[in-house]
């Protein structure tokens, strides 16, 4: 396969165009495609291009057959077809150009067919002018030597001569180019569509030009050929022709499977809307804008696309640190919600129990008072009128002494009164033990051990120190009921034969301990103590001591009651 | 012969009168009071040779004024009356330095008796 192009090797367009066929053929191996390009370049060799072309080829590729040749442009088409029957004899056509074939060229010989683009000049201004509406003027650059350009041009624009002022730049040369460049400003445009000069030693390709009014230009620049995009200039209507030049090539490997070349259609590939992201953005214009199918260029990645994972990573480590953060403060509040519960119903909890502390006080105390109120009024009246009422008795008995039947009546009243004398003696003694208040603790507590001796036959004794301090009321009391209330535990349900009351004084500490050798209880178990413990308990509780109780089954049982004299209250009167 | 002055103290006045009565019998009784405050401000004044003074009384016991007087270069000597029959009160008397110890329902019988046992000389202990 042979390529005839019309331009030089280095030509942009070329390149590209050569490169997309190239790679077409590899990809069928099956077909085993030789590609060669050759270069006619008449533009800048206009006399001698095409007579040393065929002379070259016709060397070059002597005593090989040419399959296919490929042209790329009307100018190559037309010396394609001149030598065909010398140079490539019964080879089909498959062309790439503007210009639309003759009509009987498609059919002659081997035939032709290809790819038919169009230039686009018209579509390209259409879009600019729709991108810019406040556009007033128009400024066409369209100027090579053997090329169709500025016919072309004027043709194709010749719709919008009415709508916007346009201007066709003639330049001799570059510098007269820039120069008229420089010059435009305000609303207007540039649509570059091709400007090449062969000046001698100042030979510049169009793609070189492009660039040069893309980087000098102060209006925005349009241009109809992708080659040019990619130096300032912002976009156009166009094909791309890596695309075009891979259809030509595609259509050239059907026709090496042996379709033949007339049966095969031309082709008309749609324009693109292709842009340069750059100049998009240099010149303000809205993306949206844009037609929807357009082809972006260079489009740099946009912050978004180029950190998007790392914005997402370090927006999820914040929320989630947002999260813990305020989930550790909800927590907190909670605990601290919690812990002011708490404060508050230990306070609530103190408060009661001061309040029940209180209250069993007051009942101790109450009930004291008034045990004590009775057993007085006991003492101080009924016992004196019973004493007052045995004399008057006794003194009947002398009296009537002799008198049978009275005296022994008598004696029987005088009984009598003496029991009930007795009777509340022990009733006072037992509501409160006046000894205690009288004659102290320790004559008290002497007082308990030889009653309940002689009540219970239990062999009862108490041990104390000879100096025994004088003791508030309060706790003379307490400690007088303690042993009280153990003794009388003993004597219910010990089944002891001894017990052993003991006062003891040391560093301000009044130990009181009643001990028996009885059975015992487990202290453990849920019957242990009754409320005979639980009262002796809180008595001492109230005076700030502590009462233990030391039982087990078979061992007896201690109870201790340990107090603090008041500092008020002399260690040693 | 003169007669002996004695100081009788009881806070129940039926008990009193009937103690003053009895005593004034036999005896010169100088003062009554119904607490021991009031016998001990009784005895500084009157100087009876002997106090009967109920065992408990309110204000002031019996025991404590007796301890009181005990101090006294010219204490009377001292009876107590009581309802109490324990030997705690027997022994806390005894402490005090009384001379005698009569069980109130027993009155009609033992006072007199006690009381002049109790003025004998050399004072006879409890």
């Amino acid at each position: 396969v042979v390529a005839v192009h019309w331009s030089t090797e280095d030509f942009p367009g070329t390149a590209a165009a050569n490169d997309s066929m190239r790679m077409v053929f590899r990809s069928r191996p099956d077909l085993g495609v030789e590609y060669f390009a050759e270069y006619l370049e008449s533009d800048r060799f206009p006399g001698s291009a095409k007579a040393a072309l065929r002379d070259y080829i016709r060397h070059k590729y002597r005593g090989r057959r040419i399959d296919l040749v490929l042209a790329i442009t009307g100018v190559a088409l037309e010396f394609v077809l001149e030598e065909r029957d010398e140079l490539f004899p019964g080879a089909p056509v498959v062309y790439h150009g503007f210009d639309e074939p003759a009509p009987g060229v498609r059919v002659a010989g081997a035939g032709v067919t290809g790819i038919l683009n169009s230039a686009g000049i018209s579509e390209t201004l259409e879009l600019a002018l729709k991108l810019h509406p406040s556009t007033q003027r128009v400024y066409v650059i369209a100027q090579a030597a053997g090329h169709p350009a500025m016919p072309s041009a004027r043709m194709a624009l010749q719709p919008y001569e009415s709508q916007v002022d346009l201007h066709y730049v003639i330049a001799p040369s570059v510098r007269d180019l820039m120069q008229a460049i420089d010059s435009i400003s305000g609303p207007a445009l540039i649509l570059y569509v091709r400007y090449s000069s062969e000046q001698p030693g100042q030979v510049l390709f169009p793609t070189d030009v492009a660039r040069r009014v893309g980087e000098a230009a102060r209006v925005p620049v349009y241009t109809i050929h992708d080659a040019f995009l990619g130096s300032g200039i912002v976009g156009g209507t166009m094909h791309e022709t890596r695309q075009t030049a891979a259809r030509a090539a595609a259509i050239a490997c059907q026709i090496l499977e042996g379709r033949r070349a007339q049966d095969i259609p031309m082709e008309y590939p749609a324009l693109l809307p292709i842009f340069d992201w750059r100049q998009v953005r240099r010149w303000g214009i809205d993306p949206a804008s844009l037609p929807a199918d357009s082809k972006i260029l260079s489009r740099e990645p946009t912050f978004w696309e180029l950190y998007r994972w790392y914005i997402v990573g370090a927006v999820g480590v914040i929320v989630l640190q947002a999260l813990l953060i305020v989930g550790l403060l909800a927590q907190r509040a909670r605990r601290r919600r919690a812990e002011a519960e708490v404060t508050k119903s230990e306070a609530a909890l103190r408060t009661s129990y001061e309040r029940i502390r209180q209250l069993a006080r007051q009942l101790i105390s109450t009930r004291e008072g008034e045990r004590s109120r009775i057993a007085r009024e006991l003492h101080d009246n009924l016992s004196q009128q019973m004493a007052l009422l045995s004399i008057d008795v006794d003194q009947l008995g002398r009296e009537v002494e002799g008198l049978d039947p009275a005296t022994a009546r008598v004696r029987a009243l005088a009984a009598r009164a003496g029991e009930i004398a007795s009777d509340i003696h022990d009733l006072s003694h037992e509501l409160h033990p006046a000894k205690l208040e009288m004659l102290g603790l320790v004559p008290a507590l002497h007082g308990l051990c030889r009653e309940t001796s002689a009540a219970a036959g239990l062999d009862v004794a108490l041990h104390h120190e000879s100096a025994t301090p004088h003791l508030s009321s309060d706790l003379a009391l307490c400690l007088f009921r303690i042993a009280q209330e153990a003794l009388h535990n003993v004597v219910r349900h010990s089944g002891a034969t001894r017990a052993d009351v003991r006062l003891s004084l040391e560093c301000r500490t009044l130990t009181l301990s009643v001990a028996d050798d009885g059975v015992g209880f487990d202290p453990a178990s849920p019957q242990a103590g009754g409320i005979g413990l639980l009262s002796m308990r809180e008595r001492v509780h109230l005076l700030g001591g502590d009462l233990d109780v030391r039982s087990a089954p078979g061992a007896g049982t201690t109870v201790t009651a340990r107090l603090q004299l008041a500092l008020a209250e002399p260690a040693n009167s | 012969v003169s007669r002996r002055r004695i100081l009788v103290a009881d806070d129940h006045l039926p008990m009193l009168r009937y103690a003053r009565d009895l005593l004034a019998s036999e005896f010169d009784v100088v003062a009554t009071a119904c607490n021991g405050k009031a016998a001990l401000e009784a005895a500084a004044t009157c100087h009876p040779e002997l106090a009967v003074l109920d065992i408990s009384m309110p204000e002031m016991s019996g025991l404590a004024a007796a301890a009181c007087m005990a101090d006294w270069p010219d204490c009377p000597r001292v009876v107590f009356l009581s309802v109490h029959d324990d030997p705690e009160f027997v022994d806390a008397a005894r402490r005090v330095g009384a001379a005698g110890y009569v069980l109130k329902r027993s009155m009609a019988v033992d006072l007199l008796p006690t009381v002049r046992r109790a003025l004998l000389d050399p004072q006879p202990v409890l």
